[in-house]
């Protein structure tokens, strides 16, 4: 693929997916200068044929890479040390391990535990606030996404969004 | 490690084919022969390893979760007494019992993780029953030391699973009525179908099999039908106590009762007007006739089963989904892990639960 990758990403979260097609950001997600990697754990996690669908897409365009790799000892190890996490989350963990790359969650478990082992930890407002950044999102249509999301989404970070809104509401 | 993960898998593969119903070739053909039943059975021996991504596709074929597999120890149970409505096969009961054993293992996790086990002490141990009357006097005993006063109890279940029995309600296994067993380390199971059963029956059904697991009725030797006669027996008095029966019918005996009477004492207490009857017959506030009479206007009127009325509580556990919530909340489970655990998919508890960040 010829991208110049500024990041290399990990998606975990099948939440994060989620959140992007709830948010109808998929699309822009994927203008972004990323290489994005995901497992196949992750993929077995959505389970709703039109997301599944939406999702697809980005998989047969090559835009969507799924790692195979993983062993299922490393991963039996990682649940082992880390029982609070599922045979999903330690695939995301060793892939990103791997690949030193970047672990996309908004879960507060896995973030700890990606932060422990020196990995970068992002979540959907750094990917919204990219969006604007590279110009894939007006600063307007940026602002009514972030409003979207605390509508949508019972997990959003609210203080985080409520600062987001007030840094680009005041420029 | 390696070894003991792939003896892990071997014996989980089989546990959950169990489950499944499933034969190597059944499994094999769900799978779209992408693993050969020769495969499957070198998995299950120990001789050779999944890659994750085979380990994820039978997991998809036995519609559990990639966790599952990885669970290092089995659940032992102790001897499984089934209560039946109909002959089940062997294959029927060992699915039924590794349902079971999948979801007790799931709770007992989820308490390891959160650190939140409980013990079982059984406050009937020891107690002689000697007579049938014994039994009333130990239903009353375990009202007394659970603290339960001698009103209505509101959620069975959940008082329960307070006390350290998990109670599994199923409703996807036609010919059982219930069971119970104790696992190898001593922690009380209760399960119960719901299928076709008014609230009533399942209160009384619990409260049944509980008495299976805490009564020693050691003294009837095995008498399969006066133990079940028995336990119903302690069901009727733990969940109705005599001198409140009394209090609601009236001190001494009866001539005639209206269905009225019956319908509130059922929706007070959560017991069906059958066993109210058989039980008003037992302490004699009824004649043998006039019970008989009962029965046959109750068959006539409201068929076999049906009946007026109905107790408006609920029999849910709560438990495990407190545990989940609270595993979410202190971000000590992943939401991934917390669907595998509760058997779900994260969509569904991204909705059920709400967080204020």
């Amino acid at each position: 693929m010829a991208v110049s990758a500024k990041v290399e990403v990990v998606i975990k979260d099948a939440c994060i997916m989620f959140d992007l097609i709830d948010l109808g950001l998929l699309d822009g997600f994927y203008q972004l200068e990323l290489i994005v990697m995901t497992t196949p754990g992750v993929i077995a996690e959505i389970l709703d044929e039109t997301q599944l669908k939406q999702v697809q897409v980005y998989i047969d365009n090559g835009r969507l890479q799924i790692d195979t790799s993983g062993t299922l000892e490393d991963l039996d190890q990682i649940v082992e040390a880390n029982p609070g996490l599922s045979f999903t989350d330690a695939s995301v963990l060793d892939l990103a391990t791997r690949h030193k790359a970047t672990v996309l969650s908004s879960d507060q478990s896995l973030r700890k535990e990606s932060q422990k082992r020196g990995l970068t930890v992002r979540g959907l407002l750094w990917i919204i606030e990219q969006l604007h950044l590279e110009q894939i999102l007006a600063i307007e249509v940026m602002l009514e996404k972030l409003k979207l999301y605390q509508e949508l989404n019972k997990w959003a970070p609210r203080s985080h969004i409520e600062a987001l809104i007030k840094k680009y509401a005041t420029s | 490690m390696a070894e003991s993960r792939e003896n892990t898998f071997g014996a989980r593969l089989k546990l959950a084919r169990k489950m499944a119903g499933m034969s190597l070739q059944d499994l094999s053909d769900a799978l779209a022969n992408k693993v050969t039943k020769q495969a499957l059975s070198k998995y299950e021996q120990g001789e050779m390893n999944p890659t994750s991504a085979v380990l994820l596709a039978i997991s998809q074929a036995l519609k559990l979760k990639p966790d599952y597999f990885l669970r290092k120890k089995s659940l032992e149970f102790g001897d499984i007494q089934f209560r039946k409505r109909a002959a089940l096969s062997k294959k029927e009961e060992e699915a039924i019992v590794e349902k079971v054993r999948d979801y007790v293992e799931r709770y007992m996790e989820l308490e390891e993780i959160l650190n939140v086990q409980m013990s079982f002490e059984n406050p009937l141990q020891g107690f002689t029953i000697s007579v049938k009357a014994d039994v009333e006097l130990a239903a009353m005993k375990l009202r007394k030391d659970w603290d339960l006063g001698d009103k209505p109890i509101a959620n069975i279940v959940e008082m329960l699973e307070l006390k350290g029995i998990k109670v599994v309600l199923i409703d996807d296994a036609d010919g059982l009525d219930g069971l119970a067993v104790f696992t190898s380390t001593g922690i009380p199971i209760i399960v119960v179908n719901k299928l076709d059963k008014s609230i009533e029956r399942i209160r009384f059904t619990i409260i049944h099999e509980l008495a299976h697991l805490l009564l020693n009725l050691s003294v009837l030797r095995d008498e399969h039908r006066q133990e079940e006669e028995w336990c119903h027996f302690f069901a009727s008095c733990f969940l109705l106590p005599s001198h409140m029966l009394r209090r609601m019918i009236g001190g001494g005996k009866r001539s005639y009762i209206y269905i009225n009477e019956l319908i509130s004492i059922k929706e007070y207490f959560g017991i069906s007007i059958r066993a109210i009857v058989h039980r008003l017959r037992a302490l004699e506030v009824i004649t043998d006739t006039y019970y008989n009479r009962w029965i046959v206007y109750m068959s006539k009127t409201y068929g076999s089963k049906s009946e007026p009325g109905q107790y408006k509580g609920r029999e849910e556990a709560k438990g495990f989904d407190l545990l989940i919530a609270r595993g979410l909340s202190e971000g000590i489970i992943s939401l991934s892990k917390a669907a595998s655990l509760s058997n779900t998919d994260i969509n569904h508890l991204r909705r059920q639960y709400g967080s204020i960040s």
